[in-house]
């Protein structure tokens, strides 16, 4: 399909992570954080300034979603793999992860159309830190942060790999 | 074994030889979580970075409603004590082997009676890993598992399905015996097999030291080498009844 541009919905945000395989896998989703790069704003303001000032500090770039308990078998992107399949076995994983949101255009998401997210390598990646679930309600809650030392996630328009 | 979505309606929840489940309204949240040490290195980062620490893992609080049924109620959790818990997840049906299960040893910190709706019902809320544990302290780092052997009371000596674990591993396991019915004498074990025949490549795991106790549970580590495919098996020893179901953890 042919790469759309304008308006979406969350319909067609996927969201993708490595398995404890390191190969990348789609998991179902209902509930996703904010997703980007966010600065620590350093207050750098003197008494005698005109205005308040600062300057951007560390960025940081955590992760949470939520969605429902899934124990469907691994499946290859896009389709869905199960939630608690893949999420039980990188939790508390000291290995960095590839991160992928993707961010389809009003129609599954084509390369070229936006994403957040990093290509794991040996010392860049997300680290899964949190799998909960509440059987009352069958849904998971999951958290993901950056290893020490890693580049930043970014934004772009091709699929992590 | 199905696979997929589910609701509670499925879920189960033993605890030392006792099926909570008939009174059991909800139960949770099951908490696995790490402490994110921060590890960043302010001056040659370029964005915030963490390991995982210690883990915080919890079986969150049993809504029960009050039944004082002698012996099988959910008084029998009057006593607060240490509970090796296992809640196998069915998927759409009752659990069955293959099954995710979450597995541990919790302590009880409470039996709460209270009003709910004009129902009498019980809250028991749970509290962290019990640090007295005999298992390695590695093996309580991991509280997801599967069900090896769904709640059954077998005939007689019998084998278990097997369960394909999709690899095998070299970390150890950690198993979890219910036993909510044992007035027989029966050898409990569970064996591995790297190919899932079963048909003498096989070999013993680990064998339970409850062989005859009722109404208990047992909790057993075992390290290294765990082949793909396992069962669970039991041989029996003297006459009488037996109703176990077995949970699995690999590390």
């Amino acid at each position: 399909m042919a790469v759309n541009t304008g308006r979406t919905t969350f319909k067609h945000v996927l969201f993708v992570i490595d398995d404890s395989g390191g190969t990348l896998r789609a998991i179902p989703i209902n509930s996703l954080s904010v997703v980007g790069v966010t600065y620590e704003e350093l207050d750098l303001t003197a008494w005698m300034d005109a205005v308040k000032n600062a300057l951007p500090s560390m960025p940081d770039a955590p992760i949470e979603i939520g969605g429902p308990f899934d124990s469907t078998v691994v499946a290859a992107v896009p389709n869905l793999s199960g939630s608690h399949t893949v999420l039980s076995a990188i939790n508390g994983l000291m290995v960095p992860l590839t991160l992928d949101v993707k961010f389809g255009i009003r129609q599954t998401y084509q390369e070229g159309e936006p994403q957040f997210g990093i290509t794991a390598t040996a010392t860049a990646g997300y680290l899964c830190t949190k799998y909960t679930v509440d059987p009352s309600t069958m849904m998971y809650s999951a958290r993901f942060v950056l290893f020490p030392g890693s580049t930043l996630p970014a934004w772009g328009t091709a699929s992590e790999t | 074994m199905a696979t997929g979505r589910t609701t509670l309606n499925h879920c189960r929840l033993y605890a030392d030889g006792y099926d909570l489940s008939g009174y059991a309204r909800w139960f949770g949240p099951l908490t696995w979580e790490y402490h994110e040490a921060d590890l960043t290195a302010t001056m040659g980062d370029a964005v915030k970075g963490y390991l995982p620490d210690m883990p915080t893992i919890g079986v969150g609080t049993l809504a029960a409603v009050l039944d004082t049924t002698a012996g099988v109620g959910i008084t029998i959790m009057e006593t607060i004590d240490s509970r090796i818990v296992t809640a196998p997840i069915g998927i759409r049906a009752a659990p069955a082997a293959g099954d995710p299960c979450w597995c541990g040893e919790f302590l009880q910190l409470g039996y709460h009676g209270e009003e709910s709706g004009g129902a009498a019902v019980i809250n028991i809320p749970f509290g962290n890993w019990n640090s007295s544990g005999a298992v390695p302290a590695v093996a309580n780092e991991k509280p997801w598992g599967v069900l090896l052997y769904p709640k059954t009371t077998p005939a007689n000596t019998f084998d278990g399905p097997s369960v394909n674990n999709g690899a095998a591993t070299t970390n150890g396991a950690v198993a979890y015996l219910q036993s909510f019915l044992n007035t027989a004498n029966y050898t409990l074990t569970i064996e591995h097999s790297a190919t899932g025949a079963f048909a003498g490549e096989e070999a013993t795991l680990l064998t339970f030291t409850e062989i005859g106790a009722n109404i208990t549970a047992e909790r057993k580590a075992v390290t290294g080498d765990v082949r793909q495919y396992l069962r669970f098996c039991g041989v029996k020893n003297a006459p009488g009844p037996l109703t176990v179901a077995v949970a699995i953890v690999r590390l």
